[in-house]
């Protein structure tokens, strides 16, 4: 296994080098490196599905330690870190990201970027090392440099202004995230001298204080978990900034700026689920007060952008507040301590949400807009894409048996027999997200396929089915929200599957099997349809309706909570850049520099002053030699 | 060839190159010979830097009487440690860095090598100087090269900002020498090595002293307040100038704070951390507000080393730990961060430079769009932006991590201020990158060509350079660490 680790590690970047240092000479043909990325990625793809399938726990976790950085006894350990929940990170990674490599190459035939590929690939790279990482820093490292790759892309058509902006905003505001996770990391590393005796060195001769295991180890032990306050924190905060979660979700629905296939990898397997496997990696340590700050914040995300998601009319931007709405479910299990059901969802998530974004790329591709409102009746010209998008729906919104069912249905029983506090309000607020999460679908699904095709709308575009190279990777992901989640997770046994095979997988023998709660699939599924019915009602009869009782609420939504104003306008441009700057401007300008200026010039006062002394006179200077003779005799008369 | 010649040829070779070519040479000639003289000053100090680092870090020192009279006793005494090693090379690499970005120079170009030459001199006389009133004599002899190089081939208001430069320096350089005649009268030796076994008798407190020098080297550094003479006179000299600036006379002021002062009155930088890292966080904090408003490219440069000068001072902050540990990363985060910047800041005055030779505006928004034409020099800004806002697989993580490791350790809240700074640097440094190379441009640049490859090979150096230490930081660091020790103990 341990190859086929180091291949998934070293393969991506060595394929980057490759393209990155022949292309300048002209050896490869443009054409060709998609295709070269392409087939890069599917050896990525196999190779994870060995280490997901025959996977077995090493005796120890962490392989391949390279001193990175030596201070004295302060060593910085790089190595690789390897349980299950990695390999199903790789397996996730490697291949929602070979399914999108594909689906590029017809989608940016037009562009043929090496570009593109470079980062895509990169992306995947940063992702892979993010997720293989054995040490805090070198988590650190690759998160950034999974925001970095984010920024690259969202920005990737760089002479639009919006995408910039877009982009700018992605990387500003995940820092601030980042900031939080810095200091939580700081904080252990100054306590590092309290934290190695805790660490027990059972199998590491020489063990790593910052290594995952030992900090898992040591914040739990007894002297070590009050460390582990500020360090989760510090945790949290940076999956917020990472994970889109509110407050500082906002940059995710302008990260659609970016070419389609690269939000589908934003939003399936790479940027959002770092910070959804973050906090997973350090979730033992987590104490009590953080784990409630846990829940509210993805609890609260979970219902607030599932609303939101219901006035959108760019298909891209409601499926962006699903991916926020879904984040917030992971977060939320991940409050209530539950793992596993976490981590599935993340896993079922990555396929549909996939696929959803891939068949809205498929969509804009036909007709050339992501604006519903310019859509509608694409059903008889587009009938794969149609397929694809409601299997996408149904797993999203969680019908059985589609796999979205089998893990949202996980985390809600989960949380039902969960014996933390509110659990039962947690719950409420996770029903009611799906029925938002129903209507904001089927609204989106009835404007972009029901109805009759109106080509004014779109001058000049000719509505056509796309081309096999988009639709097989579709198929393939429709394959996976289709049976990965019955098929991975079923109660009970399938053939050679064992019942809750997943959870079994990730949590090991600490999973107790629960008995599948009927009532919560029967509530999830009144409120799916619920919702389904009612986005029926608003597209059929409701479409042209308006109350103004409703206008502010409306407002209220389209406006998105007015965060962005509050954010943008508010805090960055009138506060901070209007004022703070300006006045810190002002005082280096007329306070620092006229303080030093005037010192200079009245030391040439002084000067010039003193030197009216220096006149060349006799006489005066020979009134100068008694006066300072008699000084002289006075200060030795006085001080004696 | 002896290590010891090599050390030797490394500070002369620059001064008696540039005074023998400008008086005989000429022209053609003449920029091709500086060409030669930049890279032999490369070859030496990667080799004698791989010598040192390779080979047992064996220190290697010239030592010659040099002033002898009566009891006073200056020696020209100067020897590589760990500490200016990777100075050593930083500043071999900005020579050749700043003699490739010399050749848009067309006039007086005799004179100008001439200076640039002798400040270059002065630069590794300083780094290598382990006598103070030699160290001294380096130090003065940076001042005056400068002060034509920006008066003389500068742009803008360029008189004033020479005298500035030079008022500022000379003022830090007065209370400098006072400090050492200090030391001096309390010992009776100018030899660092010396200084550093006995025990010193100080006839006035020595914390008196302290203040005197450190004051002298934080307008070098600079730090805030004294920071008033940077941005004009970066923003006025020609570009090699600004790069040597940034990259290497900045950087006297680090050296010198840990070389003499930290060495030397070890327990008053102590008892003063909180003072130097509460003038850290401002200069960070308040560099970086002040760098969002710039719309010069060069003085945004310039008022982002102000920021990042001051991590400097929040790892040297890290002295006053009980932690062995925690003093060493932050004396070997603050000495790695003055290398990084180095080259980072260098490479952004360079394509700045670059830019401004072309498209004849450094104005931001009247730059856009750089992109489309000047794809090498894009990237290059981009990847030099994104080390200077210290993205991992940079010099610049490095370093900062190293300095906030140290510096959170002693003064968590003071650090945690100054951690803020890395999100405002993202701010200035991507909208930079936004209006500069993205978007599209409102000027016509097809007559315009990109760096050709004379001028990339400086580029390439740098990113090699601050990529290879972002991925193989002990390169550096183990290095460093040699120096610190011998600083602490």
């Amino acid at each position: 296994m341990n190859i086929q680790i180091i291949g998934i590690f070293v393969l991506p970047i060595f394929t980057i080098l490759t393209i990155v240092l022949l292309y300048p000479f002209r050896t490869i043909p443009k054409k060709y490196i998609g295709l070269f990325f392409t087939i890069s990625s599917f050896v990525l793809f196999i190779l994870s599905c060995f280490v997901f399938l025959d996977f077995h726990t090493p005796e120890n976790p962490e392989v391949f330690a390279i001193e990175f950085l030596k201070v004295d006894s302060f060593i910085l350990r790089f190595s690789i870190y390897l349980n299950s929940l990695t390999s199903v990170m790789l397996f996730i990674v490697c291949s929602v990201s070979f399914l999108i490599h594909m689906f590029s190459l017809g989608y940016m035939k037009d562009f043929e970027y090496p570009r593109y590929y470079i980062f895509l690939h990169l992306f995947t790279w940063s992702m892979l090392g993010l997720v293989l990482a054995g040490n805090l820093i070198q988590m650190f490292v690759f998160w950034e440099l999974v925001g970095l790759c984010s920024y690259l892309l969202i920005g990737f058509w760089y002479d639009k202004k919006s995408a910039t902006d877009a982009a700018k905003k992605a990387f500003i505001i995940t820092r601030i995230g980042d900031f939080g996770f810095m200091i939580g990391i700081l904080y252990i590393v100054s306590n590092i001298s309290r934290i190695t005796p805790l660490i027990s060195t059972g199998l590491n001769s020489v063990a790593d204080p910052l290594s995952i295991t030992s900090l898992n180890q040591a914040l739990q032990a007894p002297g070590g978990n009050e460390l582990a306050l500020i360090f989760s924190l510090g945790i949290l905060f940076g999956a917020i900034g990472k994970s889109a979660q509110f407050p500082l979700h906002t940059w995710l629905p302008d990260a659609m700026e970016g070419p389609t296939p690269v939000s589908a990898l934003i939003h399936a397997a790479t940027m959002v689920a770092a910070g959804v496997f973050l906090i997973g990696r350090f979730l033992p340590v987590f104490p009590d007060q953080v784990l409630q700050l846990t829940v509210i914040i993805g609890a609260i995300t979970a219902l607030g952008a599932a609303i939101l998601g219901t006035v959108m009319n760019d298909v891209k931007k409601v499926l962006a507040y699903s991916t926020i709405s879904q984040l917030g479910y992971m977060v939320m299990a991940l409050g209530m301590f539950l793992s596993t059901a976490a981590f599935f969802h993340l896993f079922t998530h990555a396929f549909f949400k996939a696929l959803l974004f891939l068949a809205a790329g498929s969509l804009s591709h036909a007709v050339g807009t992501f604006d519903m409102k310019k859509m509608g009746g694409l059903k008889q010209y587009m009938p794969w894409t149609y397929i694809f998008f409601i299997v996408g729906t149904f797993s999203l919104v969680g019908f059985f048996p589609f796999s979205g069912f089998w893990s949202k249905d996980e985390i809600l029983a989960q949380i039902i027999d969960s014996n933390r506090n509110f659990n039962n309000l947690i719950y409420l607020v996770g029903s009611a997200g799906i029925f938002f999460t129903s209507f904001y679908m089927f609204r989106a699904l009835f404007m972009i396929f029901e109805g009759n095709y109106d080509g004014r709308k779109n001058p000049g575009v000719r509505v056509h089915e796309s081309s096999y190279i988009l639709l097989i990777p579709m198929g393939l992901l429709a394959f996976g929200s289709l049976f990965f989640g019955f098929l991975f997770n079923a109660p009970f046994e399938l053939g050679f599957i064992k019942s809750h095979w997943f959870n079994y997988f990730i949590a090991g023998d600490e999973f107790h099997a629960h008995k599948f709660n009927y009532q919560v699939a029967l509530i999830s599924h009144v409120l799916g349809l619920l919702g389904l019915i009612s986005a029926f009602l608003q597209y059929k009869y409701l479409k042209n309706l308006n109350l103004s009782i409703l206008t502010p609420l409306k407002t209220f939504l389209i406006e998105k909570y007015y965060l962005d104003h509050l954010y943008e306008n508010l805090i960055v441009k009138n506060l901070f850049y209007s004022k703070l700057t300006k006045l810190l401007a002002y005082i280096d300008k007329n306070v620092i520099d006229r303080t030093w200026d005037n010192c200079a010039l009245s030391i040439k006062k002084f000067s010039s002053q003193l030197s009216v002394i220096q006149n060349g006179q006799a006489q005066q200077y020979l009134i100068g030699i008694p006066l300072g003779l008699f000084i002289v005799t006075f200060i030795f008369l006085l001080w004696g | 060839m002896s290590n010891s010649i090599i050390l030797l040829s490394i500070v002369f070779i620059p001064a008696i190159g540039g005074i023998l070519g400008a008086i005989f040479l000429k022209d053609k000639l003449l920029e091709k010979f500086v060409y030669l003289i930049s890279y032999i000053q490369l070859i030496l100090c990667t080799y004698i830097y791989i010598q040192f680092a390779f080979f047992g870090y064996e220190q290697i020192s010239v030592l010659y009487e040099w002033i002898n009279i009566g009891k006073v006793n200056v020696d020209f005494y100067i020897k590589l440690d760990g500490l200016n090693a990777p100075l050593i090379l930083l500043a071999g690499i900005l020579t050749t860095v700043a003699v490739h970005a010399s050749n848009h120079i067309r006039e007086r170009i005799n004179e100008y090598y001439f200076w640039l030459f002798l400040l270059i001199t002065g630069v590794f006389g300083v780094f290598l100087s382990f006598d103070l009133i030699l160290f001294f004599f380096f130090f003065e002899l940076e001042i005056i090269p400068m002060f034509f190089l920006i008066s003389i081939w500068g742009t803008g208001r360029k008189e004033y900002s020479a005298m500035k430069f030079l008022l500022f320096t000379l003022s830090g350089s007065a209370l400098m020498i006072i400090g050492f005649l200090c030391i001096y009268f309390s010992s009776g030796t100018f030899n660092l090595d010396e200084l550093n076994r006995i025990q010193i008798n100080w006839i006035i407190p020595s914390t008196f002293v302290f203040i005197l020098i450190f004051i002298g080297f934080s307008i070098k550094l600079p730090m805030w307040p004294f920071h008033g003479w940077l941005p004009d006179a970066h923003t006025d000299a020609p570009t090699a100038a600004s790069v040597l600036l940034a990259g290497l006379l900045l950087k006297m002021g680090g050296y010198g704070i840990i070389r003499i002062c930290y060495s030397l009155m070890s327990s008053d930088a102590q008892n003063l951390s909180l003072i130097i890292s509460v003038f850290g966080v401002i200069s960070v904090i308040y560099g970086a507000l002040m760098t969002l408003r710039q719309t010069d490219l060069k003085r945004l440069v310039a008022f982002s080393s102000v920021s990042h000068m001051g991590y400097i001072l929040i790892g040297l902050s890290a002295f006053s730990s009980s932690d062995l540990i925690t003093q060493k990363l932050g004396l070997s985060g603050a000495s790695l961060q003055m290398v990084s910047h180095g080259l980072i800041t260098g490479l952004l005055f360079y394509l700045v430079g670059g830019i401004y030779e072309k498209c004849k505006t450094r104005e931001v928004y009247e730059l856009g769009g750089l992109s489309s034409h000047f794809k090498f020099t894009s990237v290059a800004l981009a990847i030099s932006g994104m080390a200077s806002l210290g993205l991992p697989g940079t010099s610049g993580f490095i370093a900062e991590i190293m300095v906030f490791m140290g510096g959170f350790a002693e003064y968590n809240i003071l650090t945690s201020i100054s951690v803020f700074g890395v999100v405002l640097a993202a701010g200035y440094i991507l909208w930079m990158l936004q209006r500069v190379i993205f978007g599209t441009s409102n000027n016509d640049y097809s007559k315009l060509s990109d760096l050709n490859i004379v001028e990339k090979i400086p580029v390439l150096i740098l990113l090699f350079s601050i990529l290879f230490i972002g991925i193989y930081p002990r390169f550096i660091t183990d290095v460093l660490n040699i120096g610190i020790n011998g600083i602490i103990n």
